[in-house]
Formats: C-alpha cells, sequence, structure tokens
C-alpha cells in the first residue's frame, strides 16, 4: 500500500471518527440482523447448544424455554464474501443457499437474555422492529401463563404491538421452517391470515396489543392454531386461552370456528358445504354479507341469551344430478338445507364453549354488560361458571340471493 | 429522610451540563455579535460620513480658457495618452474656425460623428448670409452652431475640463471649436451593447420572452413598456465612489407604502463602495440579516415580474451595467413563485406552485431523512423496503453520512461543472457524470443503489426552484440538515427545521417579516401561498405590505 | 418607562394568542392522556370526562380573561401587587414562575425520555435536550411575537398529521371497546375528570398573553378557540386509542397514543408505520409547550425586578435542566407531573376567581369596557 493512499485512508478515518463520535445511536442498517419471526418452545436444546455446552461454553440457567428467532436475508456468502462469512450455524435448521431466511435458536430462563445471548454468535445485532409474527409452541402456552412468556415482548421498545400471535400445535420451530425456497416462513403465516376475506376458518388476527389487552380484560380468548407437518404449514382451528390462568386449555376445529363466525357475524367469505335433502349431493353456498345479533334476555335471576343470524349470499355448488333448475321453491329448499347445517355447527361450538372447556369465546359476557352493565359486574367474577350453564336459543336465515354466473 | 433528599441532589456532571447549557449560547451569541460587528465596522469606514447620492464634482482643474489652443493641448495632456482616445481637428467651413473633436474608439458613435457633426460643419458650414450674425461673439457662435449646425439630439455644454474628460471617457464626443467659451459634449455612450433577448435564468414556457440588458436605459424603457402607468416612479442616484453608476429606484407612487420607498433610500445612500459591479453588490451592502443563508432582496431578469411586484406594492432597483434588478421587500412565498402561475390558469398554476413546494422539502430533507432511516431507524421504514435496502448496502464501507456526503458533494461540483463548461459540453458532461459515475460508484460498491436514487431525486427537486439564489439556500441548508441527521438522526432532523423555522420568523426583510404571509394567519392572503388562487378572487394587494391602495382593481 | 415594558412592536393577534393557547395546551399528555384518565375512571366513558373538563377549562379561562382585561397592557406579575399588596404578590408571583418552570422541565424530560426510547436509545440525554434548548432559548429570544409566529407554523403541520394518523388507526378501530356508554354509571367519569384537567393546562399563558393582544376585548374568542382545538384533539385521541387498544389495553402501555400507532402497519402506503409522523408533531408541540413556559417564568422574573428580559432567559436554562434531571425515572417524571398539575389546577384555577372577586370589591384595575 503506497503512502499516499494511507494517508488518504486516515484522513478519511479521522473524519469518520469525528463524525461517529457524534452518533451515540447510529447503527447502520445493513450492520443489523432483522429478526421477521419469533418462536417460543419449550426448553430443548438444540445439538449446537449441546455441543457448545460440552465445551464449557454454558453459563447457569434452568432452561425454561427454547427461543426460535427467524433473521432475515441469511448471511450468506452472497457478494464474494463481504457480507461477514457465512451462516453462523443455526442449530435448529443448517442454511442452504436457497433459503431466504435462517433460523437461530437458544435456550434458556429469560427471553430478554435469550435474545442478548445471540449477540454472542452473531456478529450482528438483531433488531426486533421488523418482527412480524410470534408463533407459540402449544405446549408452552399450556405450562406457563402467556402473561410470563410475552412479558418481555410487551415491553419492549422496539418489538411492535401489531406483531401477530399463533399458537402452533406443535413446536413453534416447524412452525417457522419451511422447505419452499426462497418463502419465509413469518410472512407466509402473516399472508395467510389476509385470506380472511376468502376463508371464514380463519380468526381475526390477533396482534400483540389485542393479546395485551385481552389478557388485561381477564376474559378468555381465542388464538389461531398453526398445524405442521412435513415443514408445511395450515391454518387450523384455534387454541383456547383461559381467562384467569392465561394458559392453553384446549383447541377448537376448524369447523367449530365456523361455527364461532356466524355467531360473531363476521363471516367474510368462505363456503358453506351440506348435502341437499334429494340425493345427498354436495351443495356449497357462498356468504356475502352475515349479521348475528347476541340478544341477552334477563328475567328475575335468569338469564339465557338469543342468537339472530342473517346471511345473504349465493348457491355456488350444485352437485345434484340429474340438474335441478333453480325455481323459487328448490331455492328455498336448499336455504333450509343451509340453515340446518349452520345450526350444526353453532351447536357444536356451543357445545365445546359450554360444556367442554367452560370459556365464554363468542362475546356472550360482552353483550350482556352492554345491555345490563349492572348486572355484569356481580356475576363478571364467575362469569364463566354461569355461562356453562346459560340457555342459549339461536335461529338462522339464510338468503340464497342468486346462483351465481349459472342458472342450472 | 436525608438520604432521600441527598439522592436527588444532582451529580457534577448534571451541574457541569447544566453550565454548558447557558455558557455555550452565551458564547454563540458573543461569536456572532462580534461577526456581525467585525462585518459592519469593517464596512464603516467613514461612519458619521453618508456619502450623498449625488455626489458634487470637486474638480480643482478649474474652467476651459476658451482659447482653442491652450484648451485643446490641456485636453491632449490630460486624456491624451490614451491610446483609444482620438482627436481630430478641422476647420468649419465659411468662417474657417478651426475646431476638433474628441472621442474614445470604440465608444462613441462614429456614425453619427461623421454625418452629423464632420458633415455640416465641414461640408456645409456657416453660409456667408449668418456670418455677421454668427460671429458676432463667442456666444452668438455657439447658439448658431447649437442651433443650426448639430443635428443631434443629446447636446450638453461645458466649460469645465474635469467634465469633459470625465465625459469623453464614458462615450461622448466633444465639439472645441476656435473661439467658442464652451465645450459642446455630444451624443452618448454607443459602446456595444446585447440585444434583448429571452432571460437565461429564469426560462418560462408562457409569457413574455424578453428580459433585462445591461443598459439601465434600455431596462427603464422595457419597465415602461410594460407598465405603462403614470404612477411608475423611476429616481435615480448614482452609487459607486469611484466608478459611478446609475441606478433607479423605481416604485408605484400611489401603491407603495411611503415608508418602506424612504427606508430604501436611506439605506442606498449609506452604500459606501468604490465601484458596484452588479446589483448583488447593492443585495448585499443593503440587506438586513447578514449572516442568514436566506436571501433577502429577489434578483430577477424578467421585467414582467418587476412590475407584478410593483404593482404588489413592493419597490424594484435597478442598475446600471447588469440585467439583474432587485425586488424588495422579499419573503418566502416568493422564492418559490415563477410568474408562470399566474399566466397559466388557476389550476394547473396551484399544482405547479404545491409540487414546488414539495420539491423544495425534498430538496432540503430527502438525504437527511434517508440517513436518519438508515442509520437510526430502521424500525421506522416498511419492513420490505428495509430489507431491500439491507440487500442493496451489503458491501457498502461507509455508513450512510459520508456515503451521503460523497454522492452530494460531487453533484454539486459536477453542477459547478455543468454551469461553467461552454454550452456544447454541459449536458454531455452531466450526463457522464450523473449515469456513469453514478453507475460506476454502485457497481464499485461505495454507495447503494438507493442513495443514488435519493440523490437523484434531490438533485432535480433542486432545479424546480425558480429563484437560483433560493436553490443555492436549500443546497446549503442540505449539507447542514444531513450533518444534524448524522449526529441526531430523525431527532436532529426535527430540531433542524424547528431551527430553520425559528430563524425565518425571526429574519425581516426591509420591515417586512419573512414568512408573511404565511403567517400570521390571515386568510386574505394565503390566496398566492400554495395555492393561486383564481384572478378574479385576488382583487386585493397583500395586506403585509401596506399597500396605499388595497384593490387590485385599480 | 421600565425596561421589562411591552414594546409596541411585539404585539399578537387574537388568532396568534388562540395559537399560543392550542400549542402551549397540547404538550406531553396527548401520550399519556388515555391511560390517565381510564386508570382513575375505570371505563371507557372517559370520553365524557375530556369534555367535561373542556368546558371547566374554558370557564376557569374566561375567568382569566376577565380578570386580565381589568388590568389592560399588563400581566399578571405586574397587576397582581395592585390587587393583594406587595408581599403576597411576590409569593404568588413566585409560585407561578415556579410552576411554569417545572411544567417545562417535565416536558423536556418526557421529551427526553420518548426520545431517547423510541428514537435515540443510546444518544445522552444531554445531547437531546441541549440542542431543544438552544434552538428554544433562539426562539425566546425573537420575544413573544416569533413565537407565535412559529407556534402558526406548527399547528397546520400537527393537525393534518394528527389527523392523517389517528384516522388511520380506524383500521384496528374496535367499536365495541367503547360500549357500553355510562355502563357503570356517572361516578367513574367524575373520577376521570381530574386526570383529564392536566392536560388542559394552558389557558393560564392568557395571564400573560392578554397583556400583547392588540385587541385585548377578543381574548374571550381566543380562550374558547384556544379551548376547542384541545377538546377536539383529546377526545379524538382518547376515542381512537380506546377503540383501538380497549380500556385494558390503554391501561398497560406507558404510552398508549404511540402505541396505538405502532399497533398497525398500512402496506402500501408508503411509510407502512406512523408512529414516526406522531413523534414529529409531538416533539414539535413540545417543544412549543417548552418555549412558552420558558418565557413566562422568565418574564415572570424580568418583571418582578424590573429588570430587562435577556439574562433570565438564558438563567433559566440551566433552572429547567436540573429540574428536569431530579426525577430518577419516567414514574417519577409522572409523579411530579401530577404534583405540579394538582398545584397549578388550583393556582389557575382558583386564584384568577379569588384576584378577580378581590379586584370587584376593592375595585381595581380598569372597567372591563
Amino acid at each position: 500500500m503506497s503512502r499516499h493512499v494511507r494517508r488518504v485512508l486516515l484522513a478519511a478515518a479521522s473524519l469518520l471518527l469525528l463524525i461517529s463520535t457524534g452518533c451515540w445511536s447510529a447503527n447502520e442498517i445493513e450492520d443489523v440482523t432483522v429478526s421477521i419471526g419469533l418462536g417460543l418452545d419449550t426448553a430443548k436444546e438444540s445439538a449446537f447448544e449441546k455441543e457448545i455446552n460440552e465445551q464449557g461454553a454454558h453459563y447457569p440457567k434452568e432452561n425454561v424455554i427454547t427461543a426460535t428467532i427467524q433473521i432475515i436475508p441469511p448471511i450468506n456468502a452472497k457478494k464474494g464474501g463481504q457480507g461477514g462469512g457465512g451462516g453462523g450455524g443455526g442449530g435448529g435448521s443448517s442454511p442452504s443457499s436457497e433459503k431466504a431466511y435462517l433460523n437461530e435458536q437458544l435456550t434458556g430462563d429469560s427471553v430478554i437474555q435469550i435474545f442478548r445471548q445471540f449477540s454472542l454468535r452473531r456478529d450482528r445485532p438483531i433488531i426486533g422492529h421488523h418482527l412480524k409474527v410470534i408463533v407459540v409452541a402449544r405446549e408452552l402456552a399450556q405450562k406457563y401463563s402467556l402473561e410470563q412468556i410475552f412479558d418481555f415482548i410487551l415491553r419492549d421498545n422496539e418489538i411492535r404491538p401489531s406483531c401477530l400471535v399463533v399458537v402452533s400445535h406443535r413446536s413453534a420451530l416447524e412452525a417457522l421452517s419451511s422447505e419452499e425456497p426462497g418463502e419465509i416462513p413469518a410472512l407466509y403465516l402473516l399472508g395467510v391470515v389476509n385470506n380472511r376475506y376468502r376463508s371464514n376458518k380463519i380468526l381475526p388476527p390477533v396482534s400483540l396489543i389485542k393479546l395485551d389487552s385481552a389478557m388485561q380484560s381477564g376474559a378468555s380468548f381465542l388464538l389461531q392454531n398453526v398445524v405442521t407437518a412435513k415443514d408445511e404449514h395450515k391454518f387450523s382451528g384455534a387454541a383456547i386461552i383461559k381467562g384467569d390462568t392465561k394458559r392453553w386449555i384446549g383447541e377448537l376445529t376448524q369447523y367449530d370456528i365456523e361455527g364461532l363466525s356466524w355467531i360473531k357475524g363476521d363471516v367474510v367469505g368462505g363456503a358453506l358445504k351440506t348435502y341437499a335433502s334429494r340425493g345427498s349431493y354436495t351443495i356449497a353456498y357462498e356468504p356475502e354479507t352475515s349479521k348475528a345479533s347476541i340478544i341477552p334476555e334477563v328475567s328475575g335471576d335468569d338469564i339465557s341469551f338469543h342468537i339472530k343470524i342473517k346471511t345473504e349470499g349465493s348457491l355456488i355448488e350444485d352437485w345434484s344430478f340429474p340438474e335441478v333448475p333453480s325455481s323459487p321453491q328448490y331455492i328455498h329448499e336448499l336455504e333450509g338445507q343451509f340453515e340446518e347445517e349452520i345450526k350444526k355447527q353453532i351447536r357444536q361450538v356451543l357445545h365445546k364453549m359450554q360444556k367442554v372447556y367452560h370459556v365464554d369465546v363468542g362475546g356472550f359476557g360482552e353483550q350482556l354488560k352492554f345491555k345490563y352493565p349492572k348486572r355484569w359486574r356481580k356475576l363478571k367474577e364467575r362469569w364463566e361458571d354461569i355461562f356453562s350453564h346459560v340457555p342459549i336459543t339461536y335461529d338462522v336465515n339464510v338468503t340464497i340471493k342468486d346462483v351465481a354466473s349459472s342458472t342450472d | 429522610m436525608w438520604s432521600v433528599i441527598l439522592s436527588y441532589i444532582p451529580k457534577w456532571t448534571i451541574l457541569v451540563q447544566a453550565l454548558l447549557l447557558v455558557v455555550i449560547p452565551l458564547l454563540l451569541m458573543a461569536l456572532f455579535g462580534w461577526i456581525r460587528k467585525a462585518i459592519i465596522s469593517g464596512y464603516a469606514l467613514h461612519p458619521n460620513q453618508a456619502s450623498p447620492p449625488i455626489k458634487e464634482d470637486s474638480s480643482e482643474s478649474g474652467p476651459l480658457t476658451g482659447r482653442y489652443d491652450t484648451d485643446l493641448s490641456s485636453v491632449r495632456a490630460a486624456i491624451g495618452y490614451n491610446a483609444d482616445v482620438r482627436v481630430r481637428e478641422f476647420t468649419i467651413r465659411g468662417t474657417e474656425n478651426r475646431a476638433a473633436i474628441v472621442y474614445v474608439d470604440g465608444l462613441s458613435d462614429v456614425d453619427i460623428i461623421d454625418t452629423h457633426l464632420i458633415t455640416p460643419l465641414m461640408i456645409h458650414g456657416i453660409p456667408d448670409t449668418d456670418q455677421e450674425t454668427a460671429l458676432r461673439s463667442s456666444d452668438s457662435l455657439q447658439k448658431y452652431i447649437a442651433n443650426r449646425l448639430l443635428p443631434v439630439s443629446k447636446l450638453n455644454e461645458t466649460s469645465k475640463l474635469q467634465e469633459l474628460t470625465r465625459s469623453v471617457l464614458i462615450g461622448q464626443t466633444a465639439l472645441l471649436v476656435e473661439g467658442i467659451q464652451g465645450v459642446f459634449l455630444i451624443g452618448a455612450a454607443q459602446g456595444k451593447v446585447r440585444n434583448v433577448e429571452e432571460p437565461l435564468s429564469e426560462a418560462l414556457l408562457r409569457g413574455p420572452r424578453i428580459g433585462f440588458t445591461e443598459k439601465l436605459e434600455d431596462n427603464m424603457g422595457l419597465l415602461r413598456m410594460q407598465g405603462q402607468n403614470e404612477s411608475l416612479i423611476m429616481s435615480q442616484f448614482e452609487v459607486g465612489n469611484r466608478v459611478k453608476k446609475n441606478m433607479i429606484v423605481a416604485y408605484m407612487q400611489d401603491i407603495a407604502d411611503p415608508r418602506l420607498v424612504d427606508e430604501v433610500h436611506s439605506r442606498i445612500q449609506r452604500i459606501d463602495i468604490d465601484d458596484p459591479l452588479e446589483s448583488g453588490y447593492i443585495e448585499q451592502l443593503i440587506e438586513d440579516n447578514i449572516l442568514s443563508p436566506f436571501p433577502q432582496l429577489q434578483n430577477t431578469e424578467r421585467p414582467d415580474r418587476v412590475i407584478a411586484s410593483l404593482l404588489e406594492g413592493r419597490v424594484a432597483i435597478l442598475l446600471d451595467g447588469t440585467p439583474f434588478a432587485l425586488i424588495l421587500p422579499t419573503t418566502f412565498s416568493m422564492l418559490l413563485q415563477s410568474p408562470e402561475d399566474y399566466y397559466e390558469r388557476w389550476i394547473p398554476g396551484s399544482f405547479v406552485r404545491i409540487l414546488r413546494f414539495l420539491a423544495a422539502m425534498l430538496a432540503l430533507l430527502a438525504p437527511a431523512l434517508y440517513i436518519s432511516f438508515i442509520s437510526f431507524h430502521p424500525g421506522l421504514i416498511p419492513t420490505k423496503l428495509a430489507l431491500s435496502i439491507i440487500e442493496t448496502r451489503q458491501g457498502v464501507p461507509f455508513p450512510s453520512i459520508i456515503e451521503a456526503l460523497i454522492m452530494e458533494i460531487s453533484i454539486e461540483i459536477l453542477r459547478e461543472a455543468g454551469i461553467r463548461l461552454p454550452k456544447p459540453i454541459g449536458p454531455a458532461m452531466g450526463i457522464v457524470g450523473g449515469l456513469i459515475i453514478g453507475d460506476a460508484a454502485v457497481n464499485a460498491g461505495i454507495v447503494s443503489p438507493f442513495l443514488v436514487i435519493v440523490v437523484a431525486v434531490t438533485a432535480i427537486s433542486s432545479f424546480t426552484i425558480p429563484v437560483y439564489s433560493a436553490g443555492i439556500t436549500l443546497r446549503i441548508l442540505r449539507f447542514a440538515a444531513m450533518l444534524i441527521a448524522g449526529a441526531l438522526g430523525i431527532y436532529g432532523v426535527i430540531m433542524f427545521f424547528l431551527l430553520i423555522c425559528c430563524h425565518l420568523v425571526r429574519l425581516k426583510s426591509f420591515g417586512v417579516p419573512y414568512l408573511n404571509p404565511l403567517i400570521p394567519y390571515r386568510i386574505i392572503d394565503w390566496k398566492d401561498i400554495l395555492i393561486r388562487a383564481p384572478l378574479k378572487v385576488m382583487k386585493k394587494r397583500p395586506y403585509m405590505l401596506r399597500p396605499n391602495d388595497a384593490d387590485r382593481r385599480n | 418607562m421600565n425596561r421589562a415594558s411591552i414594546s409596541a412592536e411585539d404585539k399578537i393577534t387574537t388568532s396568534q394568542a388562540a395559537v399560543i393557547i392550542i400549542n402551549y395546551t397540547l404538550g406531553s399528555g396527548v401520550l399519556t392522556l388515555p391511560r390517565t384518565t381510564v386508570e382513575a375512571a375505570q371505563t371507557p366513558d372517559v370520553w365524557l370526562s375530556i369534555i367535561i373538563s373542556g368546558i371547566i377549562v374554558t370557564a376557569a379561562g374566561l375567568i382569566v380573561v376577565l380578570l386580565c382585561r381589568r388590568f389592560q397592557g399588563k400581566t399578571l406579575f405586574q397587576f397582581v401587587p395592585e390587587i393583594t399588596g406587595k408581599w403576597l404578590a411576590w409569593i404568588l408571583s413566585f409560585t407561578v414562575i415556579t410552576v411554569f418552570l417545572v411544567i417545562s422541565a417535565v416536558q423536556i424530560r418526557v421529551m427526553a425520555e420518548v426520545t431517547g426510547f423510541y428514537l435515540l436509545d443510546g444518544t445522552p440525554v444531554w445531547a437531546i435536550v441541549m440542542s431543544f434548548m438552544w434552538i428554544g432559548l433562539y426562539l425566546t429570544l425573537g420575544g413573544i411575537n416569533c413565537m407565535a409566529r412559529i407556534y402558526e407554523l406548527i399547528l397546520p403541520i400537527t393537525l393534518i398529521f394528527f389527523l392523517i394518523s389517528f384516522l388511520l388507526s380506524t383500521k384496528i378501530f374496535n367499536i365495541d371497546y367503547l360500549r357500553p356508554v355510562l355502563g357503570s354509571g356517572i361516578m367513574p367519569v367524575l373520577r376521570g375528570i381530574k386526570p383529564a384537567l392536566f392536560p388542559f393546562t394552558g389557558y393560564e399563558i392568557m395571564l400573560i398573553a392578554t397583556a400583547y393582544m392588540k385587541m385585548p376585548k377578543k381574548a374571550v374568542k381566543a380562550v374558547l378557540a384556544g379551548t376547542t382545538v384541545p377538546l377536539f384533539i383529546y377526545l379524538v385521541t382518547i376515542i381512537m386509542v380506546i377503540g383501538g387498544l380497549s380500556i385494558y389495553g390503554v391501561q398497560t402501555r406507558t404510552w398508549p397514543s404511540l402505541d396505538l400507532l405502532r399497533s398497525f402497519e398500512m402496506e402500501g402506503l408508503i411509510f407502512e408505520r406512523f408512529e414516526s409522523l406522531l413523534l414529529v408533531i409531538w416533539i414539535m408541540q413540545i417543544f412549543s409547550t417548552f418555549t412558552v413556559t420558558h418565557y413566562a417564568a422568565s418574564l415572570g422574573w424580568s418583571q418582578l425586578f424590573n429588570k430587562s428580559l435577556k439574562p433570565f432567559l438564558f438563567a433559566m436554562l440551566p433552572v429547567i435542566f436540573l429540574i428536569a434531571m431530579v426525577p430518577k425515572n419516567v414514574l417519577e417524571v409522572f409523579k411530579l407531573g401530577d404534583i405540579v398539575g394538582n398545584i397549578s389546577i388550583f393556582l389557575f384555577g382558583g386564584v384568577p376567581l379569588l384576584l378577580l372577586l378581590i379586584s370587584m370589591v376593592r375595585k381595581k384595575g380598569g372597567n372591563p369596557n
């Protein structure tokens, strides 16, 4: 290196120093690692950790929780090795060059400590501003209260409260893994939530802030459940979190969720399948609008609810053979068929809520609160016990407005 | 109890900080005060002696004698050694009086000399019938020649040597005639002047394609032509201690606030300089705040712009020898207005104006925001954007502030080079610089492609500012914004914005607050800031200038 | 006459007076108001508390104006001696100045805390605070007219950014969170009034600003406008925040309004995240609150001692800084804010009424007409 170049470098360096003394908080965007997904599992040390620990590189801990952080873009040798040297070797999954993400796993007691522990392993600090999805394993949620698990996450100044929270049936790491090249599992999960207009089997998204307010309100609530198999994901059903313990107590199936969405009246899409009375052929109905009102009735000490559901939509599929012309009479018959199906769904979910899990996740208590606030205050404490025995009636009104593009 | 109270007593570091908090602004204020004082006191070498608008001739060299030979030789002695001073001697036909013309080659109009001076005197002369009356005395000869033999409009007489030499040197032709006491001064400088052209610095698509020239008389003519109005007052001043230049202060007598006009007059009289080369000299000598980065007088080459300002109640200053007129008082909104806004219909006019405001904001803050987001707040930008920036910035060796400084400085250099270069090369230079260097820098991994976009947008935005000097201001401030963003991120940018606002609200131009009419709120004056209201709505002249006659329809 | 008197040029228009009140009122309160009120009331009906406190504050402001109009061209510090006599006036003026200083300090500290937490993690507090205070000093040195002008510049930006960011939060707005109305009766609403009054303190600047008005007769108008706009902003804030976070979510968040904007993302819109907008306008609002209180306190000293204003503007900087640095953490800052809020409610709500009555009885001051 010639003397000239060295001098220029020296000047540049001193200028840099001069400026960088001024910027205490400066941290170039390319020098940080963006974590986009966070998975929380019960403690299970990865092979990497075990090997490391054997070399004596461990610190005192009881191993409560295993956190998986999904970071993008993976720093593999993309631009001729400028990126900072390939990988760092994730414990959970080995980085392959086609993957658009990297999962890092660590085990420990406190979430923040695990987070900071990552800086021992990565040359670029992890920032949480862009965290999009948090996956909690069912097992962990069963063992610990969500309030404990999420305490750090809710306090942190980097993680945005807009972050989506889901529960995974198996381990969270699996939910955050994918074999599809170029796919980022965290963004994938986020994208599926937006399909609500296509299916009423997906719960309204629960963001961190909604989770916080739900936990604070003391009522039971649902979290979207993710089922994984062979590194593929599916949104299926929901996890029930009990209001007083904030722990996982059970699951609702897809079918239950459908029933629940009718009760809540927030159906914005999806398909309702049943079988025609004549010849039990498949018929399907696509709801366009649905309205539900839960009407609490109080007479003396007795509380009861009546649910009125009205929906309009179109007949979207009809397997009937031979084809039946869409006469008003036939349509009316089908409407009855669909009403029965909806009732069936509702019956099932109400049974689960009242008899199996003793939780109110359908917003019944809320309606009671709106209409009879004084009564509610008295019942608030033991509402879920009372709810289990409250009679609930419902009527469903399906109107088939049109028969889609085909008139047969 | 005591320990609780004690624990609240601030540590010494805090106390030192508190001390610094008050000492540093005191020092800064003292420094600025000192600079300002130093500038002003350095300028006012003759603090008590205001130079009068028209300097009295302090000629000591006495009058001409009236004897032809003596006078001619004294003229020769005074200026004859100049290579370009020519003396042509001849005799007047009829009376055979000797005569001489003295002129400057290249400055005087030789055509006039030949056809209107030499021809009548040498060829026609004084006919015999008139000789008696003409030759009766020195006066009668003078009168006769002036009345009968010199068919020129610009004719002066003088009997002072000093005035003669001065006039000859600025382009007049002196005629000495034997037997006459005084000297005729004929014609005016006919030096080479530019034709009236379209103004270069303020091009318009729609609007008069006429700009001022370097000649004051022509410019006054242009003004009169544009604003045919008897209340247009143009009062003449002479500035410059050594080189005297004429200066015109123009205003509408029944519109402009007389106090404003008085203020302008008094400031002009305080000008003390050897030679005001350009109106920029005048601007800098009469402006309110020397340390402000903002131009407090607007310069323009367009007569229509001057007239429009005069009609609002402003005052214009025209200086001999420059095509740039000054308009004052200047307010912030003027810097982003173009005459075209008014010539187009009001909807496109308003659209373009809003666009320009936006461009000004971009030109000022875009690189600073880039720096603060990249270096400080990766959490405040959209995830996907953050990801693509991370990918494009892999391998960039500098922090964003250095990176941005490199690019901004090189683009400023490019721009400066583009102005200096001859016209055919300039655009080519821009292309080479902009495209090739930008591309090469990205490929070499010195800067990120995203920054190149930011810098390019910034540069293009700053070209939309219709007033060149305002553009320079924004360019300077942009660097300040970048530096503070490099230290404090977006918080620094906010602080910078507040500082600029604080400065702007404190700034005044000839007694008019700089941010008028934006603030204070006066709905009536808002018709011409962000949007340009339909002309039928703009019935009133801006209140801020306190016009004598507020109704625009008059 | 004396050096602290008001120069003829440094006058403000009626709209400027209103803008001063608005900008002074809008301060750190916007960020914490939903939490403080909900904590006290425990119902979603706190928007009613806001309206009630808005009305109370307007009434208090009118009393202040009535009082000030009896003494045209004089600020609080100049006319109080006429009403109460010298010693009492000194004590009162001293208290008022202290309150201004503490408000100023609390604002500075809250600003530093939030900026340090969300924007500049790791930057020392003094670096944040010093640049802020120096720019404030540069402004206050320009006099009240310059201050009024910059507030006029800031206000439209504030309103536009505020409305944009909060209207976007309709994405997570849920009307059910605001129901039932008056479900637990009127009592909780009344409990929410006190914390709702704190962020409304701002009308008291009329004790000083009336003296600078070109047309003091229109001071009533200024007060009405000056309380309506903050009322509107607070109402929108509280409704959107509770509708977005529910009263349960609000209570656990330190800065609920900021968290509301952090709770949603709009993909496709350039920004996607809108808390930066809120932080920008909010820092500007803190700036205006700080400069107003700083100016008012310094003016108080200068008029008490009948000296020129400038040295006091400088001298008050370190004082405010030291007060701001006294609390050890955010919670203590809030506590200090509560204390000074309580005092100011009494000081600017009760005392002016008392002064007005005394001055009427003792027939001091000119006729308001």
